[in-house]
C-alpha cells in the first residue's frame, strides 16, 4: 500500500461519487461494483506511482478506467465532452468552465439572505434584553445565536463563491458551497417551522402596516436556500463531476444543523422538564429530577430568572417555563450542584447595555421581600466601613458598633431598586439606617415590621419617592431596599450595626458584616474603605491596613479590604484584637430602658451529657476536609456521643467502633451536591432523649436554601420545651457563606450560630467542653424605668442596651403570644432595632411619616414639612383657576366694553 | 458532414460489437481458471481488438455474478488490499459452452458471407 496525497484521495472519491450518481440515474445499483472499481483504480494508480500516489498518477488510472458514463455504459452527455481546463483534472470537464457553481442574485441575496437575518437576530436580541432567552426568545442560548449568525455568513460566502468560475475552485470549496447550502436549508427550515404561528400575523402586518418582514425572515431564507440548491442541481458539472454528486454535502450541512438543534432542543426540553419537576413536583418526582439534573446539568437559568408570569417562550411554546423566583432557582442550583450560584450563574454571562426590556421584566420584583434578579447598570460605587470597638466604653464591655456606607449608581433611563441581604456579625443587630436625601442625612424611623413594609410599598413603589427600608431576614441577617435609585443618579445609605465581640483566650473576635446576595453589580476595582478604632492593634487578614496610630489610648487603623471579604459566597472577614473585656457586670441606659450585661466565665460542663453531631452531607462540607479523628478525640470520654449524617435519606451512626468507628463512618460518607440539613437535626433530637441537657452540634456548609424540615424542627423544639427538656443547637459553619435555613428560626434562641474563630475541630471541642464556641457569652438583664431618660443614673452605653433589648425581644417572641409580640415590637421600636417584629424606614417628608403612623418614632425635626409635589401642584392649579375666574368675571368684560364703538 | 456521420456510426457500431463480445471474452478467460478482478480486467483489455475502458468491465462482472454465472471469493493479499477472485459457476460453464457455440455459428455464417462477396463474388477471385 502506497501513500496517497489528500488531493488524490479526494479526486478518487469525487470520481466514484460521479459513477454512483450516473449509475443511479440508470437504476443500476453501483454499490456492487464500486468497491471493485475503487480497488482496481487504486492498484492501477499505485502501480504507476513511485512512493506516493499523486493526482497525476491517479488521472492516468482514471483515464484507463473511463469516464463515469463509460463505466456505467450510457451515452456521455454533450456537456461532459468539453476539453480539459488544464488544472490536472480528468478530461470530462464542464462545457462552460467559467460558469459559477451556483448562480446567485446578488442584490436579493444581500438584502434577504444577509441583512434581513442580521436585523432579525438584532431585534430578537434586543427584545430579550440582551440576554439569551426570555421574551419572545427564539434563540435561548449562545449556541443558537452562533447558528443564526451562520445564516448571513453562509449566504455571504455563497455570494462570494458564486462570482468565481467553477473551474477555478478547489474541491474543498465546492464541498463547502454544498455544505453551506445544506446548512441554510436546515436552519431556515427549522426556524420556519418554529415561527409558523407568527407568519400569518407577519403577513397581515406587511399588508396593513408595511412591516413584519422579520417574522418572515426564516421563510424567506428558506426560499433563497431552495432556489440556490435547485441552481446547484441545474448547474451541471464541476470539473468533470456532476454537481449532483455534491448533494451529499448538502445533506451533510442540513444534517449538521439538525443534529445540533435537535440534540440541543432535546437536552433543553429534558432539563426544563426536570427543573419544573424539581421546583414544583411531588417528593418522588423531585428526587428523580434532581438525579436527572445532576447528570444532565441545569438549564440556562437566565431564561427563568426574573421572568414574569404570562410571558411564554416561543422556543418551548411556554410549556415548561413558568415564573420562578430567584431564591427558588438558587435553591435548585444548590441542591443539584452543591454550590452556591452567583449572579452570573443565574443571569446570562452576556448582558448588553439595553434600556428596554430588562427594566420592564425586572420591575415585578420591586418592593418584594427577596433580592431577586441582578439589574444591569445598577452598581455599587462606594463602600466604606467604620468599625468602633472603643467608643462609649465599649472596649471594656466587649461591644462594637459598625457603620457601613453604601452608595448605588443607576446608569439606566428609569429608576431602579437596589436590594441586598446583609449578614450581620453573630449576635449583632441593625440599629441605624440613614439615607442621604438632597445631600442631607435623614435618619430612619423604626416601626412594626408590617407597618414599615406597608409604608415602603406605598411611598416607594406607588409614589416613587425616596425611601430606604431595612428589615430582618432571619437570624443575623437584614434585608436592605432602596428605591428609587434615580435614572442616571445615585443613592447613598448608611447602616449601623451593634454587635458583641467573642472572646477566645487573650483575643477578641469580630466577624465583619458582609453582603450575602445583591441585585446590583460590583466593580472588581471598587475600593472598600475600612476605618477601625480599637483598644489595640487589629489583625485582619486579606486587608491592607496602615500602621496603627495611637490616639488617646486607642488605635486607629485605616485601609482597604478586599471585595471578596465583603461580598458573595465565602465572604466574612474575621477581625481579632486584644481582649480587654472581662466578666465584670456593666450597665447602660437608653431612653426609659436600663440594662446590665455580664459575660460568662469559662464553664466546665458535666461530662455525663448527650451530644449529637449532625454533619451536613453537602459538597461544601466535603471540601472543608475536616479531620474527624482529631475532632472526635477532643470530646471527653464521659460524653455520650451520637451522630447523624444529613445527606441523601439521612443516616444514624449505630455506635459501632467508638470514636474511631465514628470517625471512619463520617469519613466514608459521600459529601456531594446540596443537602438539606434540618431533617438531620430533627433526627438528632430523636437520638438525644435520655438526658435533660442535650447538645446538638450541626457542622454545615453554605446553605443558600430554605429547608422544608423547618416546621418539623420547630415542632420538635416546642415538644421538647413542653417536656422540660432543654436543648442547644450549635450551628458550626465549616465554610463561610450564606445560610438561609435560619430564616424561620428567628424566635428560637436555643439555635445558636457559632463564630468559628479557628478550626472546626477546635470549635466543636470547645462547644462540647464548655458549652460555647467562644468564651464570655454575654448575659443580659433588661428593665423599663418610670423616667423617659434613665441615662446618667445607669450609664450611657446605648449599645449595651440595644443588645439587651434584642435579647429581651427574642425572649418575648419565644412565647408566640400576640401580647408578648406587641411588647417585643414596642421595645424594638423604642430602642431602634431591626428585629423580626420591627424595621427601619427613611421617608422623605413629614406627611409620609404621619400617614403611616411613624411620626412618634422619627426625628421629625429633621424632616422637612414642605408640601409634597402633589400639594404644590394642587396649589398651582387652584391659583390658576382663581386667576382664570377673575379674568373672566372682571377683566375680560371691561375690555369688551372698551372695545365697543 | 456526411463523412463525419459515417465515421461516428462506425464508431458506435464497433463499440456495440465489442461490448457484446466482452461477456464472451470474460467467461472464456475464466474458463482457464479463477482470476482476481484487476488481473482479469487487464487480460480482457489486452485481447487484441477488444478496445474497452477498464472501468466498463466491473459493472459487467457485477451483472454476471448477479445472474449466477460467476462466483467470487475474497482473499487477503500480502501486497495490498484484499482481492476478489472470480470463477465460473456451473451455470456459467454451461453458458460459456452455449455462447461459444453461438459465436462459432455466427462467426462461420458471417465469415461465409464475407468470403462470398457481393453477387456471388468470392474473395479469392
Amino acid at each position: 500500500m502506497k501513500h496517497w496525497t489528500p488531493e488524490a484521495e479526494e479526486r478518487l472519491a469525487a470520481y466514484l461519487d460521479e459513477v454512483l450518481a450516473v449509475a443511479q440515474t440508470q437504476d443500476d445499483g453501483a454499490e456492487d461494483f464500486l468497491e471493485d472499481l475503487r480497488a482496481h483504480i487504486r492498484s492501477d494508480a499505485e502501480e504507476s506511482a513511485g512512493g506516493v500516489v499523486t493526482p497525476q498518477n491517479l488521472e492516468r488510472a482514471l483515464a484507463a478506467a473511463g469516464t463515469p458514463y463509460d463505466v456505467v455504459g450510457v451515452d456521455t452527455p454533450v456537456a461532459a465532452t468539453a476539453p480539459s481546463n488544464g488544472n490536472g483534472a480528468h478530461g470530462t470537464n464542464p462545457v462552460d468552465a467559467k460558469a459559477p457553481p451556483i448562480a446567485m442574485n446578488a442584490p436579493l441575496t444581500i438584502i434577504f439572505g444577509v441583512l434581513l437575518p442580521l436585523v432579525a437576530v438584532g431585534t430578537e436580541f434586543s427584545l430579550m434584553n440582551g440576554t439569551w432567552g426570555g421574551g419572545v426568545g427564539v434563540m435561548p442560548t449562545f449556541l443558537h445565536v452562533i447558528l443564526l449568525l451562520g445564516v448571513p455568513a453562509w449566504f455571504l460566502y455563497l455570494l462570494i463563491k458564486s462570482s468565481t468560475p467553477a473551474a477555478e475552485q478547489e474541491l474543498s470549496t465546492r464541498r463547502a458551497v454544498a455544505f453551506g447550502l445544506g446548512y441554510l436549508f436546515g436552519m431556515s427550515f427549522f426556524y420556519s417551522i418554529l415561527l409558523l404561528p407568527l407568519m400569518p400575523i407577519s403577513l397581515i402586518a406587511i399588508i396593513w402596516f408595511g412591516i413584519g418582514l422579520i417574522g418572515l425572515s426564516p421563510a424567506i431564507t428558506l426560499v433563497l436556500a431552495c432556489h440556490a440548491t435547485l441552481r446547484l442541481e441545474a448547474g451541471g458539472q464541476y470539473d468533470g463531476v456532476h454537481s449532483r454528486t455534491y448533494f451529499r454535502w448538502v445533506w451533510a450541512g442540513g444534517f449538521f444543523v439538525m443534529v445540533l438543534l435537535g440534540g440541543y432542543v432535546g437536552l433543553q426540553f429534558s432539563r426544563d422538564h426536570h427543573l419544573e419537576q424539581l421546583l414544583r413536583g411531588e417528593p418522588a418526582e423531585q428526587a428523580e429530577s434532581m438525579a436527572a439534573l445532576r447528570w444532565l446539568g441545569m438549564p440556562d437559568m437566565s431564561r427563568y430568572y426574573g421572568r414574569s408570569d404570562g410571558i411564554a417562550d416561543i422556543w418551548m411554546g411556554g410549556s415548561f417555563l413558568r415564573a420562578t423566583r430567584a431564591p427558588d432557582l438558587q435553591e435548585a442550583y444548590f441542591r443539584v450542584y452543591g454550590e452556591v450560584p452567583t449572579q452570573e450563574d443565574l443571569t446570562s454571562w452576556f448582558y448588553l447595555d439595553n434600556h428596554f426590556g430588562s427594566q420592564l421584566r425586572l420591575r415585578w420584583e420591586q418592593g418584594g421581600d427577596r433580592v431577586g434578579s441582578m439589574i444591569p447598570n445598577l452598581s455599587l460605587i462606594q463602600s466604606a466601613m467604620n468599625v468602633d470597638f472603643s467608643g462609649e466604653d465599649m472596649a471594656a464591655q466587649g461591644l462594637s458598633y459598625t457603620e457601613w456606607i453604601l452608595e448605588f449608581d443607576n446608569n439606566n433611563p428609569i429608576a431602579n431598586e437596589a436590594r441586598c441581604l446583609i449578614a450581620l456579625p453573630p449576635g449583632g443587630v441593625a440599629s441605624r439606617l440613614t439615607l442621604w436625601i438632597n445631600g442631607e442625612e435623614r435618619e430612619a424611623a423604626f416601626g412594626g415590621r408590617s407597618q414599615v413594609k406597608a409604608a415602603y410599598k406605598e411611598v416607594a413603589i406607588v409614589q416613587r419617592r425616596d425611601p430606604a427600608l431595612l428589615t430582618s431576614a432571619g437570624r443575623d441577617q437584614v434585608f436592605l431596599q432602596c428605591f428609587p435609585v434615580p435614572a442616571f443618579g445615585q443613592m447613598k445609605v448608611k447602616i449601623g450595626i451593634t454587635a458583641p465581640l467573642h472572646g477566645q483566650g487573650d483575643r477578641a473576635y469580630y466577624r465583619l458584616p458582609f453582603i450575602a446576595s445583591e441585585n446590583f453589580t460590583l466593580s472588581d476595582r471598587l475600593p472598600h474603605g475600612i476605618n477601625i478604632t480599637s483598644p489595640g492593634a487589629v489583625i485582619l487578614t486579606n486587608a491592607s491596613l496602615n500602621t496603627p496610630g495611637n490616639e488617646s489610648g486607642t488605635v486607629n487603623q485605616l485601609g482597604t479590604i478586599r471585595q471578596r471579604e465583603l461580598f458573595g459566597n465565602g465572604a466574612g472577614a474575621l477581625l481579632s484584637l486584644p481582649r480587654v473585656f472581662d466578666t465584670a457586670p456593666h450597665q447602660g441606659a437608653l431612653g426609659r430602658y436600663v440594662a446590665t450585661m455580664q459575660r460568662d466565665g469559662i464553664q466546665s460542663l458535666a461530662e455525663k451529657r448527650e451530644v449529637c453531631l449532625v454533619v451536613d452531607g453537602s459538597a461544601g462540607v466535603g471540601k472543608a476536609r475536616i479531620d474527624w479523628h482529631a475532632l472526635l478525640q477532643a470530646i471527653p470520654d464521659g460524653v455520650e456521643l451520637h451522630a447523624v449524617f444529613a445527606g441523601g435519606e439521612g443516616a444514624v451512626w449505630d455506635g459501632a467502633g467508638g470514636r474511631d468507628g465514628l470517625a471512619a463512618w463520617l469519613g466514608a460518607q459521600r459529601y456531594e451536591f446540596g443537602q438539606p440539613v434540618l431533617g438531620g437535626v430533627v433526627m438528632a433530637l430523636g437520638e438525644v432523649t435520655d438526658g435533660k441537657e442535650r447538645e446538638v452540634i450541626v457542622i454545615h456548609g453554605p446553605q443558600p436554601m430554605k429547608d422544608g424540615n423547618v416546621d418539623r424542627l420547630t415542632q420538635a423544639l416546642e415538644s421538647g420545651k413542653r417536656n422540660g427538656q432543654s436543648v442547644r443547637i450549635h450551628l458550626v459553619a465549616a465554610a463561610p457563606g450564606v445560610v438561609q435555613f435560619m430564616e424561620n428560626l428567628d424566635a428560637y434562641t436555643e439555635v445558636v450560630p457559632v463564630l468559628v474563630t479557628d478550626s472546626v475541630e477546635a470549635t466543636v471541642a470547645r462547644i462540647v467542653q464548655t458549652g460555647a464556641a467562644t468564651e464570655g457569652t454575654p448575659r443580659f438583664t433588661f428593665a423599663e424605668t418610670e423616667s423617659d431618660s434613665a441615662a446618667g443614673k445607669h450609664g450611657t452605653n446605648s449599645h449595651l442596651v440595644r443588645l439587651a433589648a434584642l435579647d429581651q425581644v427574642m425572649g418575648l417572641l419565644q412565647s408566640h403570644s400576640p401580647l408578648e409580640a406587641n411588647a417585643a415590637s414596642t421595645i424594638a421600636r423604642r430602642c431602634r432595632l431591626v428585629t423580626p417584629v420591627s424595621g427601619a424606614i427613611v421617608l422623605e417628608t413629614k406627611a409620609q411619616y404621619e400617614r403611616h403612623g411613624l411620626d412618634d418614632e422619627a426625628d421629625l425635626n429633621a424632616v422637612p414639612a414642605v408640601p409634597e409635589p402633589e400639594e404644590w401642584l394642587l396649589i398651582i392649579v387652584a391659583l390658576a383657576a382663581v386667576c382664570f375666574v377673575v379674568y373672566r368675571t372682571r377683566i375680560a368684560p371691561r375690555r369688551e366694553r372698551m372695545a365697543l364703538p | 458532414m456526411a463523412t463525419s456521420d459515417n465515421e461516428l456510426n462506425l464508431s458506435n457500431w464497433t463499440t456495440q460489437l465489442r461490448k457484446g463480445l466482452l461477456e464472451l471474452c470474460i467467461v472464456n478467460l475464466l474458463a482457464e481458471g479463477e482470476l482476481y478482478g484487476y488481473d482479469l480486467v487487464k487480460r480482457v483489455t489486452a485481447i487484441r481488438g477488444v478496445v474497452v475502458t477498464e472501468g466498463t468491465i466491473y459493472p459487467l462482472l457485477s451483472r454476471l455474478r448477479k445472474s449466477g454465472l460467476l462466483e467470487t471469493r475474497i482473499e487477503e493479499s500480502p501486497s495490498g488490499p484484499v482481492r476478489k477472485y472470480y470463477r465460473l459457476s456451473p451455470a456459467g460453464e454451461r453458458a460459456r459452452e452455449m455462447m461459444n457455440r453461438c459465436w462459432k455459428d455466427i462467426e462461420a455464417g458471417v465469415n461465409g458471407l464475407i468470403e462470398r462477396g457481393p453477387a456471388g463474388e468470392t474473395l479469392d477471385t
